[in-house]
Order: structure tokens, then C-alpha cells, then sequence
């Protein structure tokens, strides 16, 4: 393996404000597409796309001298921006760095909240997608193949993951400072991601039990309804009676705003000083951000949840040090050990077959 | 130091120390000992209602005659009401507040020494009535006090929330939801108590209006009015959340406010009456006049 093979251009909630982020995230049909369009590269052999609500990463293996500016061109064009606005928001690495970075991603070292687990079930979401998709050789597969032993490592050695902080947690603490006893508010959950779930369950063990649910999909907020014993709303209608509820997740995949700051605020009329919790999961959002300017609206989005998970845990932040300091040893064992195979085949990895050129 | 206020300084430094206590403990991220920060409560005010018994003795009355005892009864009164009330509002920190609010008053008394003015003994002419009313409405005071303190519960919680600031100790805080109900009971009680005091004060009033100060008349006219107007607006829906909050510490600050004046002026009379919270002077006047 030469050192030019491995390739990682991406944008993460490190470098990248909310604002921005939201323009930046791909879609299952930009998914599809930048599967559909690689595939037909010469120049890139193997390719994975990571894209969560808080990173969108293209993992490559390359030959090519300046293959960053076919793939900042490609990410470019996909969210119609300038190249040299998408390179300020993005970064860009190679090799043995690529492998440290994987490694941190999947540990949850480098997650928005340190040390959170939901990150390693998207890694290997991104890998089976890339897998049946074949785009994956054997560089990248033994990559993620080992970030998934590092991730395993770390956190059964190491106390990153001590003192369990979720999203849902947080949520119920801050319900818990606005409304008391949680037993007697009415929740309503717009789009059914996976955290809103989460979130959903955490207030359910804290004693919330008047769940509505909405979604453009009606089985699959049918089915969250039913998990939870609540009702269904028409999304087409759901905000006329935004009134009635004291407690609002919003999680839908939708490219712009669900709830404006006018229907946020007639609502507010209504409720007559009552406090409403919004909180958005959203990337991109879901809630104007102006709604936060209404006295009795506390609108929290993801940003703001992991601020205070991440205050919660600074305990954690001493213990990243030591993380990474095990993941760049591992990091180089591998590289230095995928290296070595390379340099005993005489060619490089690039050279072996690609299945899903074939 | 006369006995009677070496015991209302124990209390004091009671108050304070179970504060700081508590605040070192919270900061630290750590919720105190409530048993014993309650401890000191309990034992401040055994100190606090032995300072101001002897002192009742000393005048052969309800210790209200100037100001550093109308200052030390409203701290009492507020602890009393404290000590009555945590079981129905069971809002976390309340304890916290109360011994900030507590220690802070009976310090203030302090301050001043010449706000212990000597008075003539008997102040209440004997009437008991009139020494019911006194006391009640400074009892109200202290409700009043306790209610400013949950709402800056609230206001601080409010703050926190808004402002999504990250710190554990915001979770000590009770919810902003019961802390705004909390501080709408204690209005409640406050204007009830206030009430009957001036009930109980009017007595006189109807029968030698001429004799009652003007000041205090208006006074106490207008701290019921706002307490009226702010429970009418409230239960209307029409102040609520951090208004409603700002309005009752706005209230508290009105109610201690009317009692300054009130020592101001009536020090310069022959018969030292002053620092009777609004109703009692005049009142007192009433019955000398029907003696």
C-alpha cells in the first residue's frame, strides 16, 4: 500500500455550525446519488459515505495525486455551493490519519457527545450500505473491520462510556425543570427518528404517558404510536393543535422548517402562559430558532442537548486523552501492518480486484 | 449586649452559617444535608422567638415598635411561615432561600444601631386587638418575603433555561412550573393574612378616621391593592411566568418599603409608636382617643 490510497473528506459538528451543518447533510437520494456516481469513477477504487445528523464523511481509497478536487468538486455541486465555501466547512485527510479518525469516530471519541454509543450502530449502518452497494474492498474493510475492534476495546477498558448520558436524559431533565412531575404533560413527537424513539422512552420512564405522533409516513408513526400506547395525528393538520401539548419532539428528515416561529407563537397564545419545551433533533432543523425569543418557549436542538451532556460528563474529557493516545498506537499498527502486506505483494491495494467495478 | 439580642444575633448567625452551608454545598454540585440545614433553621428560631419573648416581656407586648423589631419579626415571620408551609409547596431549595432571606434581614436590623430606638412600654395601649392586627399584618410580611423567595426560585431557573446554561446545580432548582404556583399560594396566604390585619385594624378606623396618618392609610390602601390586582390578573391569565415573578419581587420590595417611611415620621411624636407596620399607629390613636 503506497501512502496516497486512503482518503477522508468530511464536515463535522467540530468545525461546522449548526446553520451550516444542515445545509451540508445529505439525503438518502445525495446517498444514493454519490453511491451511483462513484461507482462509475476510475480514480477512486473504494469508497464508504458516513452521514450522520452531526458529520458527513466520504472514506475513499485513491491513487490519484488530486483526487480532493474531484471529491470536493462532487460534494460541491450536490449541495450547490461553492468550492471554496464547501472546503472552508470541510476537512480533508489521508491515510494513517483516516484510520485514526475512523477509530475515534466509532469509539465515540470524537462524537458531539463523548463516549455516546449510537455512533457505532451508524458506522456499521454506513459499512453494510457501502457493503451492499460494493464499494468496499479490502482496504476499507479491514479499516472499518478494525475501527470496530478499537471501538470494542475502548470502551471496555476505558471509562468513556461511565455515567450514561443520552439525549433522551437530558430531554427529561430539562422537562423535569420546566414542568415538575412529568405525569400530567401531553407530548407530541414530529417524524419518527431513531432519538426522538429514544427520547420518547425516557420520558415514558419518567412518567409521561400522553403521546401523540406525526409523520408524512402514517404506518410508521402508527407503529411509534402503538409502541407507546398514543394516537396519531394528521401531519397535515397536527398544527392546529399545537396548543395542546406541553412537551414537542420534532425529528423528521424534512430539508426546511416544520414549525415557524407564527404557529409556534399562536400556539403560545392559546396556552395562555403555559411553558412549551421544543426540542429539536433535527438536522436540518425542524423549529425556526426565532420561536426561542417567545417567553414561555425553551427550544433546546441538538447542539444545545449536547452542550449539557458534554458539561455532564467532563470527567469523560479526561479520559479522551488516553483513547486516543490507544487508538494512534493501534491506528499505526495497522497501517504499519497493511504496509508491510503491500510491500510483500509488491503491488499496491489499489491493484487488487474491485468487485464493484466489475 | 442586652440578653434579648445576644439571642436574635445567635439566630442570625445560625441562619447565615446554615446558608453558607448550603450554597458551598450546591455550588460544589452536591445536594446538602436537608436535616441539617433544617437544623439550623429550627435553631435560629428557637434563638430568634427567645430574643423577641424577652424583648415582648421588656415592653408588656408584641415586640413591633421600631424598626430593628419589625425588621427581626418579618425574619421570624417569614421562617414561621417557612416552617408551617414546606410540607404543602415541597419546593426543593426553599430552605436554601429562606435562611438567605432570613440572615439578610436580621443582619440589616443590625446595621443601624439607632434603628433600636427606645419606646414607651405598653404600645399597643393594652388592646389586644390592635396588638393582633400589628402582628398580623407583619406576619404577612414574612409570607410576602417567603413568596419573593420562590420567585427568584423561579426567575433563576427561568434564566438558566433560557439562556441553556449547562451547569448540575440549575437541576437543585425546582421546576419553574411549581415554583410560579408556590409563589401564587404565598400570595395567596400573604393577602389573606393582610387582610384580616386590616379587618381587624379597621375597627378603629370607622370610629376616628381624622386620627389615622395619611401615609400609612394610603400605604396600606395600596400594597392591598397590588396584592388584589396582582392575584386578579393572575388567576385572568393575564400576568404569568417571569412578569408574574418580577411582580411579586416587585410586591415584597413595595411592602418593605412602606415599613421605612413609617419609622421616619413617627420618631419625631412624643409617644414613640414608630415602626408599626401601616395600620397599628393610627389604630392605636383610635383607641386613645375612645379611652
Amino acid at each position: 500500500m503506497s501512502s496516497k490510497n486512503l482518503f477522508l473528506i468530511g464536515s463535522s459538528h467540530h468545525s461546522v455550525p449548526l446553520e451550516i451543518r444542515e445545509k451540508l447533510a445529505l439525503s438518502a437520494d445525495d446517498t444514493e446519488y454519490i453511491y451511483n456516481f462513484l461507482k462509475e469513477s476510475k480514480n477512486i477504487s473504494e469508497f464508504l459515505v458516513l452521514n450522520t445528523c452531526n458529520r458527513v464523511e466520504l472514506y475513499g481509497v485513491s491513487d490519484k495525486e488530486d483526487i480532493q478536487e474531484e471529491v470536493t468538486q462532487l460534494l460541491s455541486q450536490l449541495h450547490d455551493f461553492d468550492t471554496a465555501f464547501y472546503k472552508r466547512y470541510s476537512f480533508w485527510k489521508r491515510d494513517l490519519e483516516v484510520i485514526r479518525h475512523i477509530f475515534e469516530v466509532a469509539s465515540g471519541i470524537d462524537s458531539q457527545i463523548i463516549g455516546e454509543n449510537e455512533i457505532f450502530g451508524q458506522v456499521k449502518d454506513a459499512f453494510r450500505e457501502a457493503t451492499e452497494n460494493k464499494t468496499l474492498g479490502s482496504t476499507l474493510n479491514k479499516v472499518f473491520q478494525k475501527s470496530f475492534q478499537a471501538a470494542k476495546w475502548i470502551r471496555s477498558n476505558t471509562s468513556i462510556c461511565r455515567g450514561q448520558i443520552s439525549i433522551g436524559s437530558i430531554c427529561v431533565d430539562l422537562a423535569s425543570r420546566i414542568f415538575g412531575s412529568l405525569e400530567e404533560n401531553n407530548v407530541l413527537v414530529v417524524g419518527t427518528g431513531e432519538v426522538a424513539e429514544k427520547t420518547l422512552e425516557a420520558l415514558q420512564a419518567k412518567g409521561c404517558s400522553m403521546y401523540s405522533v406525526t409523520g408524512r409516513n402514517i404506518e410508521k408513526s402508527r407503529n411509534l404510536a402503538n409502541l407507546y400506547n398514543g394516537s396519531v395525528i394528521d401531519f397535515e393538520t397536527f398544527q392546529n393543535s399545537l396548543s395542546i401539548f406541553d412537551i414537542i419532539i420534532s425529528s423528521t428528515s424534512a430539508s426546511g422548517l416544520i414549525l415557524s416561529e407564527q404557529s409556534i407563537r399562536k400556539a403560545v397564545l392559546k396556552r395562555k402562559g403555559l411553558p412549551v419545551f421544543l426540542i429539536d433533533l433535527a438536522v436540518p432543523r425542524d423549529v425556526d430558532p426565532k420561536s426561542a425569543n417567545l417567553g414561555s418557549v425553551f427550544l433546546y436542538n441538538m447542539d444545545d442537548l449536547s452542550m449539557i451532556a458534554n458539561e455532564n460528563l467532563k470527567n469523560r474529557q479526561n479520559e479522551v486523552v488516553t483513547c486516543k493516545e490507544s487508538i494512534q498506537e493501534k491506528a499505526t499498527y495497522l497501517w504499519e501492518g497493511m504496509n508491510r502486506i503491500s510491500q510483500k505483494k509488491s503491488s499496491p491495494i489499489l491493484h487488487e480486484p474491485q468487485e464493484f467495478h466489475a | 449586649m442586652e440578653q434579648d439580642k445576644i439571642y436574635l444575633l445567635i439566630a442570625t448567625f445560625l441562619f447565615a452559617i446554615g446558608f453558607v452551608y448550603g450554597f458551598y454545598t450546591i455550588l460544589r454540585g452536591h445536594k446538602y444535608q436537608g436535616l441539617l440545614l433544617f437544623a439550623f433553621i429550627i435553631g435560629g428560631f428557637a434563638f430568634q422567638t427567645l430574643g423577641l419573648n424577652i424583648r415582648g416581656a421588656k415592653v408588656m407586648s408584641c415586640p413591633l415598635g421600631n424598626l430593628f423589631e419589625i425588621i427581626q419579626f418579618i425574619s421570624w415571620s417569614l421562617i414561621m411561615a417557612y416552617i408551617i408551609i414546606r410540607y404543602v409547596l415541597k419546593l426543593q431549595l426553599l430552605e436554601l432561600f429562606t435562611t438567605f432571606i432570613a440572615s439578610a434581614l436580621s443582619f440589616f436590623s443590625f446595621l443601624y444601631p439607632q434603628w433600636d430606638k427606645p419606646y414607651e412600654n405598653s404600645l399597643f395601649g393594652g388592646n389586644k386587638w390592635i396588638e393582633l392586627h400589628a402582628a398580623l399584618a407583619v406576619f404577612s410580611y414574612g409570607i410576602y418575603a417567603l413568596m419573593a423567595a420562590v420567585a427568584v426560585m423561579y426567575l433563576i431557573q427561568h434564566y438558566s433555561l433560557k439562556r441553556k446554561l449547562p451547569s448540575k446545580v440549575y437541576n437543585f432548582l425546582p421546576s419553574i412550573s411549581s415554583s410560579l404556583e408556590g409563589s401564587y399560594k404565598l400570595l395567596l396566604t400573604a393577602l389573606l393574612f393582610y387582610s384580616i390585619s386590616a379587618i381587624v385594624g379597621s375597627m378603629y378606623w370607622f370610629q376616628d378616621f381624622e386620627s389615622i396618618s395619611k401615609l400609612k392609610f394610603t400605604m396600606t390602601i395600596a400594597l392591598w391593592a397590588f396584592s388584589i390586582s396582582l392575584v386578579f390578573l393572575r388567576k385572568k391569565d393575564v400576568v404569568f411566568g417571569e412578569v408574574f415573578a418580577w411582580l411579586c419581587l416587585l410586591l415584597f420590595n413595595f411592602a418593605i418599603l412602606t415599613v421605612l417611611p413609617i419609622d421616619n415620621r413617627s420618631s419625631n411624636k412624643t409617644r414613640d409608636t414608630s415602626g408599626i407596620v401601616e395600620l397599628h399607629e393610627s389604630s392605636q390613636e383610635a383607641v386613645l382617643n375612645l379611652k
